[in-house]
């Protein structure tokens, strides 16, 4: 009886959040197909779970939260598609439609580059934390890990970044971050 | 905050590095809803899927370097089998559509419960690379364009003969529609001719090149491949109702007061917004044996049912539909029409 009236809001649901859910998409997997299915995988997850609080609440952050948990854990449709050829202006690298003056975007474009080689789990807790703007805490709560997990994940990779685009940037400070046991990332 | 971790956020929330994604949201609701319901059938394969699904990820992730060249450059060890999606006109290819169709493709890729695929936009064409070659009914069902129309019958008959196409037997060919209800339609002349012309034989069946109008009259044949062997050629009236105002297409077997037969049909389901239009012309063709409803797609008569009674929200396309015929068909239908018409080239392995 509710099967349609559920289908109906998810619809709803989907038209007003998919842009935003997209971008973020981008953000974690840093391809578009890739975000589309992505985001895909998780709405699937959004829908089965319609009827529960967390989602009645606010479903887009519980997608969210499906979109990180599927791309940091393992996760693959039976085929694949990507965008390999320039298409047209919408598929431009950065670079290219940019004025050369802009000096800032030689050291993001290099950044943007070297986040594809983080492992997925590292590159998911830069995304909530300087995306999505999220505290150890719940970070921790979202990939299901401790916050001393979320520290240490997040200071491996910020030195692997600095690593990669040039040694001159200063680390942040690491103020009680030292672990006394550090876990293996999957 | 350090200059990277400055840097780190200035660059995720660079715009320039996610350019926005145009993906229809309608698109979107219709591929989670359709996984949702397969899903709730094939969950006790998904481990076998899943273990599948990594084999093929691992050994794909080897291959690809990121370009799709290789694909079409054959290799000592034999060609992989590939299709190659070119677009038959220019004027709708933007890359908006070419993006669009990928996903269409990509979804009917999945549709065929194929083990591995890639596909690849490269420049103007699409790229499908595959583990084994498709049967011709499998790459209809990649590069078929997918335009679904109803359109209300104004004559039919058998096909023409070759030898049989003298002033007598045109002769005998109406000049209007059969009357149902109201004055009788009058067909174009350009479109009478060419129905009268038609000969449905097996080459013929399909027009090559073919781009849908439906704003126009249609002379078309029908598909013996699903209607028994039957040949028949339909003089029809503009579109009443396309496959834009569907909203989903599923596969099922044939019942009959919980009798089957075995045979498989296309269930249809029309979107809120035209359910009324339906309603009012199935009322109007209900019982007419001669000029009812043909089910047009890609300018072939799939199907021209008898209307036995009015209906509005959901109909079936009947015909005698192997299971893999039916499910063909309700992919095609599920996932939209492709905006752009593809010719296909298959290189590699042979059809």
């Amino acid at each position: 009886v509710d099967g349609a009236a559920r289908e109906e809001q998810f619809a709803s649901f989907v038209s007003a959040a998919l842009p935003k859910l997209l971008r973020c998409g981008q953000v974690l997997t840093g391809s578009r197909p890739a975000a589309e299915d992505l985001v895909q995988t998780a709405l699937l997850g959004t829908l089965r779970a319609w009827r529960r609080p967390a989602v009645i609440e606010d479903p887009a952050a519980y997608t969210r939260r499906v979109m990180v948990n599927s791309y940091s854990s393992w996760w693959r449709r039976r085929g694949r598609w990507e965008v390999t050829g320039v298409v047209g202006s919408d598929y431009a690298r950065p670079e290219s439609i940019s004025p050369p003056a802009d000096a800032g975007l030689v050291d993001r474009d290099a950044l943007w580059r070297a986040l594809a080689g983080l492992p997925r789990q590292q590159r998911a807790v830069l995304v909530l934390r300087y995306y999505e703007d999220l505290s150890e805490r719940d970070i921790a709560a979202i990939l299901g890990v401790s916050t001393g997990t979320v520290k240490s994940q997040a200071s491996r990779a910020l030195r692997r970044l600095a690593e990669v685009v040039g040694g001159d940037f200063e680390l942040p400070a690491a103020a009680g971050s030292p672990f006394p046991r550090q876990e293996n990332p999957r | 905050m350090s200059d990277l971790e400055q840097l780190l956020r200035d660059t995720l929330h660079d715009p320039r590095f996610t350019p926005p994604v145009d993906t229809d949201p309608d698109l979107m609701v219709r591929e989670v809803l359709r996984h949702h319901r397969r899903r709730r059938i094939v969950s006790a394969t998904a481990v076998v899927v899943v273990v599948l699904g990594v084999a093929t990820l691992t050994a794909a992730s080897l291959t690809s370097g990121g370009s799709t060249t290789r694909v079409i450059t054959p290799s000592s060890s034999g060609p992989t089998p590939a299709v190659v999606l070119s677009p038959m006109t220019e004027s709708t290819v933007t890359p908006a559509t070419l993006h669009l169709s990928a996903q269409i493709i990509a979804a009917r890729l999945d549709g065929l419960r194929l083990t591995d695929w890639h596909l690849s936009v490269n420049g103007r064409r699409l790229v499908v690379s595959l583990a084994s070659p498709l049967s011709p009914a499998q790459l209809r069902v990649v590069s078929q364009r997918g335009a679904l129309e109803f359109r209300q019958i104004c004559t039919a008959g058998p096909p023409t003969v070759t030898k049989a196409r003298s002033s007598s037997d045109q002769g005998t060919m109406p000049r209007t529609c059969t009357p149902v209800g109201g004055k009788a339609p009058i067909p174009p002349a350009s479109v009478l001719s060419k129905y009268k012309s038609l000969s449905c034989s097996k080459n013929t069946i399909r027009p090559a090149g073919y781009i849908d109008q439906p704003k126009q009259w249609l002379a078309a044949c029908l598909d013996p491949s699903v209607n028994a062997g039957t040949s028949a050629r339909y003089l029809l009236l503009p579109a009443a109702f396309t496959g834009k105002n569907l909203s989903g297409a599923s596969a099922q077997i044939e019942q009959n007061n919980g009798v089957t037969r075995g045979r498989w049909q296309v269930e249809l389901s029309f979107k809120p917004s035209v359910q009324h239009a339906v309603y009012d012309l199935t009322k109007k063709l209900q019982g007419i044996t001669t000029t009812g409803i043909a089910v047009v797609l890609d300018g072939v008569v799939e199907s021209a049912p008898y209307i036995e009674s009015a209906f509005s929200a959901n109909a079936e396309i009947t015909g005698n539909f192997t299971r893999t015929q039916a499910q063909d068909l309700a992919d095609i239908l599920e996932h939209r029409e492709l905006p752009i018409n593809f010719t296909a080239q298959v290189i590699g392995g042979q059809t």
